[in-house]
């Protein structure tokens, strides 16, 4: 390179086209074919100067042009045209060589010299074009201007000519371009090592010669697409149909499974690496069909099997490669909901089959346990395999809820497993039971939050549950209050604060209770001196208890009738116009003997009480006598007195007559003798379900003119549906019952028919 | 030598560019060189006025679009054809000139911009209005039949429309044909249209979410009420321009969000006598205080030249809007000298006031502009009110306003556009320029940009 | 720094953010490299090229027009002929000078200095008649009577607007 700055020889401004030409071309094909040996300051400066001089130099006054009137701007334009003309036929030339030399490559070689061409070419492009901008600053600009699309700048139009002269005759040799990429492409899926470089800078070639033709700064992918990308996608799905369908004719669908996860992850990288972006799209959906949607059918078949042996990876990739297709899970739910289904109920079969007798001596705990086992082992299947998504969740909801309420414990009865559960809830809650950790307690509680969950019937459970807390309460057998106060917080949260209301009440009348007991004892020290008798009472609202007084008269014992009024007394000052029901059936008290060597406390019930105290004075008592002085009929009383003899206080030698043991001896110096009377147990299920039934009525009722009272007017199907829709949180309610409470509720007038239609009802205010 | 007859046409074809009006064709006498460069621009923008289509008639004047037809390859520099008059022959539109307008249409295939206000003409050149890719503005008379309504509807991405006049046929067609545009469509005017309804407005706008300006004016069904009601569809708004009415009905709320709004303008009607009108605009601008708008523009307008805009109007705009406005326009009525100093008081960056200029009155009226630091030009807008008696701006009132008013550039009055510089010896200097209506015809509530 | 040698040799060395105010020098160092060679610039003299630099210099380091600016954008920047107060005294120059800098600016794509340049013409054409604009620049009239009757009827619409 010269350093001197002798000015670099060339044309004058006044050259014509042909000396023009011949500068610029040695210049351009310089640049072109030998840009590594440099290009100096002087020689950059006359290629421009000499394209500058030539694009200025309009020959206005020519005399040749026909530059007359408003007619004279063709001159000018010729000038640029000239300059660009050439440039097309340099362009043409130069690409004629390298489609020459093309012809007799192939595959990898022709990609090779493709891509090296393509790369110089284009940076020579890019030189030629700023050696022109005074060209594409004006005449390009101006013939854009002017509506002529198909003049480009001039790198535009280095790129326009490449696709026409050298891409497009290539391709149309059997698409050579496009098949050789097609081939390293399949030989890398088959496992080879390609040159990945290579590939991407023939692709990025592709992108390149898509051209907007309202504006070439836009990009614009249709050479991409026409030439690569469809028959890429072509390709692909034809390679992995052939891979996928003889693959699985000797593979397991476990290990079709990892193949299909690897290929997909694949394309994905393969995207990355060497493709345009937008590719990835087509790309994998296509992937996703041939390698997911095409073997759906055989996958679901599979599941089944994958669920019996726990197969939790393959059920997880499963999961994952069908949820890439629509629809792809839905048959996976069907069947997961089905098979927790079956397992719940043949859990409980089971159960039931060890048993061997009747449901009701059913264990609770067992019964629980069994229910449990069979939720928890597939909840864990779905965070684990289903990543917890939310139709799985729902499917086993649905099958939790199905096998809960309906197996073969309950049979037809839709009470017996909120009363099983509630029975259970009763053990735990209890004193003594073998769960000692407090911790332990709240984990078995929450155990019982997940099935009270799917039961349907709540007001069921609740009724049980509040009438064994009311057993609990005043036996004092509850295990702690805070396990109780946990207990009511986790059914709050599940059911609303209404559904607890009764159960938190009956907590205030028992610390109530204690402070009046206490507040009772010591005025009572204040007053009297003969208060042999210690004294605890509880006072419990009638409405939020569920006990029901003795259905029969009461002889009050002369020794503690003392206390009864002193008690009676206190209460009516405290709280003026209250009235008190003492619930004798529920009282339990303690006798000191002293007619024996030893002295035993005797734990009794009231009636019991008031059986032995009536042997204060007496030795032996008939029963009629005993029915006299107690009031307590005579059925009940036998069982009183049977419990007596049992225990070998009271001697029944001959038929009615009952005797006072004077021999009585027990190992214990604490003896209880208040152990609960068959029949009363008996009962106590059939009263609870009476007593949900009575509830319900009210409930449904109360629905209908709260829904009424807010629609003024509505028509029966829609009422009924408004009915269950509000109260299927607490029961599932039968319509009959919905229809019995409109026609109650009719009769009461809380409504009427609407004059002239059959099925409209209407609110009466 | 360089001299200007041998600059070569690029550089010629740029200095034409910054040419206008009469220039134009001066310039394409001087010579074939000059008349080369200078045709581009020269025939960038035809506009078709009252005065060439009277010439016209009397067979003087060669309509542009014979020039066009005479030299076809011209027909691709036209980017902006405007038609505000059609010349007559026996009271009927002239056929030759009908003839000669709608071919040369056909011949500009790069047209960007076409105007055609003149009742009943447009039907005739709807045809020539197909297929131009780059049409993005137009603004027609729309009294149309239902095929010629259909016809308009096949012109596509257009990013300014104004209907004026519109007929059933094309009120009926305005919500698909808009929706249509949706992705180009920034700029909306409906000008005196009966039919236009609140439903109508509304399917449109909900289909046209990045609309930057609308302008809906002298639309009896469509006032400030239904207005502000409808502009919540259109957050981005930039400018807006409507017709307050005398209905008291209270505005909808919350107020429309306008948080972008730059340009806005009232047309104000009443006929009420005492009219509640003061107390509507007062509720209009508290409406829209809640979005906070730094409002360059404002223009108002009202039917009645007597009036005095109401001072504690003035004072509520300023209040609201007063930092950020940079012009202002009163149109059709007066304004107290207290306003005018309070204006030039609050508004640190205003640069243009519109207003008819009291040229009786004129100290008094200086005494308020002089408080202005920022006003640069000063335009007198016609007030026929006192038609006659009125006289004229004289160059030594101009001076005067320039002497008191440092800040001032340029005063525009009756045709005439006066510009003071500082000369480099000091001293000041007075130019004066014949105005050209190159703004003519643009509606007056429409923002310029400039 | 950078070494400038104009059409009649004489040698100018400048700062390179000042030359590159000229996008062909701009384009040209990042095409070529930079180095010591100078940089011929054969179609500038070097009065004018006095002109230029003093021209560049003063507007260093404000933003270069982006290369394909928006249209709309250019529209605006046409509408206006304002010049600033600085340019307005640097291109207060003789007709000659004037055109020579117009050139040089246009062919060093100077955008800026070409506009200046350009304004100026315009505003001396502004208000004149023909003649008028052809005893301004010394230009003979090329029409016949025939063609200039022809071209005044053909675009007499446009005149008195």
């Amino acid at each position: 390179m010269s350093t001197t700055n002798a000015p670099f020889p060339m044309p004058p401004a006044s050259a014509d086209l042909a000396t023009t030409w011949a500068f610029l071309e040695e210049g351009v094909d310089h640049i072109m074919t030998k840009l590594q040996t440099g290009v100096s300051y002087s020689k950059y400066m006359s290629l421009y100067t000499v394209a500058y001089n030539y694009c200025t130099s309009s020959k206005m006054h020519g005399t040749a042009s026909e530059s007359i009137g408003m007619a004279g701007r063709s001159g000018a334009n010729l000038m640029g045209s000239d300059l660009y003309n050439n440039l097309i036929r340099y362009f043409v030339t130069h690409l004629k060589g390298l489609r020459d030399e093309t012809d007799l490559l192939q595959d990898e070689a022709l990609l090779r010299y493709y891509a090296a061409e393509w790369s110089r070419y284009t940076t020579g492009a890019n030189y030629i074009n700023r050696l022109f901008t005074y060209l594409n600053r004006h005449w390009v600009k101006r013939e854009r201007d002017e509506g002529r699309k198909a003049v480009y700048p001039v790198y535009t139009l280095a790129l326009v000519q490449w696709k026409n002269n050298l891409f497009i005759p290539i391709q149309n040799k059997q698409t050579k371009l496009a098949s050789a990429i097609l081939r390293l492409i399949e030989d890398q899926r088959n496992g080879d090592v390609i040159d990945q470089g290579l590939v991407k800078k023939v692709v990025d070639s592709f992108v390149s010669l898509g051209l907007d033709d309202t504006d070439t700064n836009k990009a614009c992918l249709d050479v991409y697409k026409d030439h690569f990308e469809l028959p890429f996608i072509e390709a692909t799905e034809k390679y992995y149909k052939q891979e996928s369908e003889s693959f699985l004719a000797s593979n397991s669908i476990s290990d079709y499974l990892k193949k299909a996860e690897d290929r997909l992850r694949e394309e994905e990288d393969r995207v990355e690496r060497y493709l345009n972006t937008q590719t990835r799209k087509p790309l994998i959906s296509k992937c996703e069909h041939v390698l997911i949607r095409e073997h759906a059918d055989l996958m679901w078949e599979s599941f089944q099997g994958l669920l019996d042996f726990d197969k939790d990876e393959d059920l997880q990739r499963m999961y994952s490669l069908l949820s890439r297709i629509p629809e792809g899970l839905e048959p996976l739910r069907k069947k997961f909901e089905e098979h927790v289904k079956k397992a719940g109920l043949a859990a409980v079969s089971k159960l039931v089959g060890e048993a061997g007798e009747t449901t009701d001596s059913l264990d609770p705990k067992a019964y629980v346990d069994a229910l449990l086992e069979v939720h928890q082992k597939n909840s864990e299947t779905v965070s684990r395999s289903f990543r917890g998504e939310a139709g799985f969740v729902a499917s086993l909801d649905k099958a939790c809820r199905e096998f809960v309420n309906r197996n073969a414990a309950t049979g037809n009865s839709n009470s017996k497993s909120p009363e099983l559960l509630a029975k259970h809830a009763d053990l735990l809650l209890r004193k003594n039971n073998k769960l000692a950790e407090e911790d332990d307690l709240e984990v078995a509680l929450n155990r019982v939050m997940i099935l009270f969950k799917y039961i349907e019937d709540k007001d069921v459970f609740q009724t049980f549950y509040t009438t064994k807390l009311s057993k609990r309460l005043i036996h004092g057998v509850s295990a702690s209050d805070e396990s109780e106060a946990s207990m009511i917080s986790k059914l709050k949260e599940a059911c609303g604060f209404e559904y607890t209301n009764k159960l938190q009440r009956m907590f205030t009348d028992m610390s109530l209770s204690k402070d009046l007991t206490d507040s009772f004892k010591s005025r009572m020290e204040q007053n009297h001196d003969d208060m042999d008798i210690s004294f605890s009472i509880m006072v419990l609202g009638t409405n939020f208890w569920p006990l029901n007084p003795p259905a029969h008269e009461f002889v009050i014992p002369a020794e503690i009738l003392p206390t009864y009024d002193r008690f009676q007394k206190y209460y009516q000052m405290k709280h003026s116009g209250r009235k008190l029901t003492w619930l004798w059936n529920y009282s339990k008290n303690e006798l000191r003997t002293n007619y024996l060597n030893q002295k035993y406390i005797l734990m009794t019930s009231s009636f019991q009480m008031a059986v032995l105290l009536q042997y204060n004075s007496n030795d032996t008592l008939s029963l009629s006598e005993l029915v006299t002085a107690t009031s307590i009929p005579k059925e009940l009383l036998s069982q009183v007195l049977a419990l007596l003899v049992k225990a070998k206080i009271l001697v029944n030698e001959e038929k009615d007559q009952f005797d006072l043991n004077p021999n009585f001896k027990s190992k214990k110096i604490r003896v209880n003798l208040n152990q609960p009377i068959k029949a009363e147990t008996k009962a106590e299920s059939t009263d609870v379900l009476k007593a949900v039934d009575e509830d319900r009525k009210y409930v449904i009722q109360a629905t209908i003119v709260r829904i009424m009272k807010a629609r003024k007017t509505m028509k029966n199907q829609q009422l009924i549906q408004e009915v269950i829709s509000q109260i299927s949180q607490r029961f599932a309610p039968k319509i009959p019952d919905i229809k019995k409470a409109i026609d109650t509720l009719l009769e009461k007038e809380y409504i009427e028919r609407v004059d002239g239609t059959r099925d409209t009802f209407a609110y009466v205010a | 030598m360089v001299s200007a007859d041998n600059l070569n046409l690029d550089v010629l074809e740029l200095v034409f560019c910054f040419l206008s009006g009469n220039d134009l064709p001066s310039v394409a006498l001087v010579s074939k060189s000059f008349l080369a460069g200078v045709i581009p621009r020269l025939y960038s923008t035809i506009s078709y006025q009252i005065r060439q289509a009277k010439g016209y008639s009397i067979k003087e004047t060669m309509s542009p679009f014979a020039s066009l037809l005479a030299h076809p390859h011209i027909g691709v520099h036209v980017r902006n054809i405007e038609i505000r008059s059609v010349p007559m022959l026996k009271s009927r539109l002239h056929p030759t000139f009908v003839r000669e307008c709608r071919e040369a249409l056909q011949l500009c295939r790069n047209l960007r911009i076409f105007k055609c206000t003149v009742p009943g003409v447009l039907p005739m050149f709807l045809p020539s209005l197909g297929n131009k890719e780059r049409l993005e503005s137009i603004r027609i008379h729309a009294s149309l039949t239902s095929d010629q309504a259909k016809m308009l509807a096949k012109l596509g991405n257009l990013h300014h429309l104004a209907l004026e006049f519109a007929t059933w046929n094309v009120v009926d067609m305005l919500p698909s044909w808009t929706q249509s545009m949706s992705k180009t469509l920034s700029d909306l005017t409906l000008y005196m249209i009966t039919e236009l309804h609140e439903g109508v407005l509304e399917s449109m706008l909900v289909h046209l979410p990045n609309l930057l300006g609308l302008h809906v004016l002298g639309c009896p069904k469509v006032d400030h009420i239904v207005m502000l009601r409808q502009v919540s569809h259109t957050p981005l708004l930039q400018s807006l321009s409507l017709t307050t009415s005398e209905s008291t009905c209270p505005l909808t709320q919350p107020p429309p969000s306008l948080r972008h709004l730059r340009y806005l303008a009232f047309d104000t009607r009443y006929t009420l006598q005492p009219s509640p009108s003061p107390t509507i605009l007062a509720s209009v601008l508290s409406h829209l205080k809640s979005s906070s708008p730094a409002l360059l523009s404002f223009a108002i307008k009202l039917p009645e030249r007597k009036i005095i805009i109401g001072e504690a109007f003035v004072t509520q705009l300023i209040e609201l809007f007063g930092f950020s406005l940079r012009r202002l326009a009163f149109l059709d009525c007066g304004v107290a000298h207290q306003s005018i100093a309070e204006i030039c008081k609050s508004c640190p960056h205003l640069e243009r006031l519109d207003l008819a200029i009291p040229v009786n009155q004129i100290q008094v009226f200086m005494t308020g502009v002089e408080h202005s630091r920022s006003l640069n030009m000063i335009v007198d807008v016609d007030n026929h009110v006192d038609h006659g008696i009125r006289k004229t701006l004289g160059p030594e009132t101009v001076m005067l306003m320039f002497v008191r008013c440092r800040s001032l550039k340029k005063i525009v009055s009756h045709q005439r556009i006066w510009t003071g510089r500082t000369k480099n010896d000091g001293s000041f200097a007075l130019d004066l320029e014949r105005r050209f209506s190159h703004n003519y015809g643009s509606l007056w509530f429409t923002p310029r940009r400039d | 720094m950078v070494l400038l040698v104009t059409s009649d040799n004489e040698q100018f060395n400048a700062d390179k953010d000042v030359v590159e105010r000229s996008v062909l020098i701009k384009n040209m160092l990042e095409d070529v490299g930079e180095s010591d060679q100078p940089i011929p610039l054969p179609n500038v003299s070097s009065s004018v090229m006095k002109k230029v630099l003093e021209y560049c210099e003063h507007h260093r380091g404000e933003p270069l027009p982006s290369a394909d600016a928006d249209q709309s954008q250019d529209e605006t920047r046409k509408r206006t002929t304002d010049i600033s107060e600085w340019d307005q005294k640097f291109i207060t120059v003789d007709q000659e000078m004037l055109f020579e800098i117009i050139l040089a600016a246009n062919y060093l794509d100077i955008k800026s200095l070409l506009d200046v340049g350009c304004k100026t013409v315009a505003n001396m054409i502004k208000g004149k008649t023909p003649e008028e604009i052809r005893k301004l620049f010394n230009i003979v009239n090329d029409f016949t009577p025939e063609e200039e009757a022809q071209i005044k009827k053909e675009n007499e619409w446009a005149e008195d607007r």
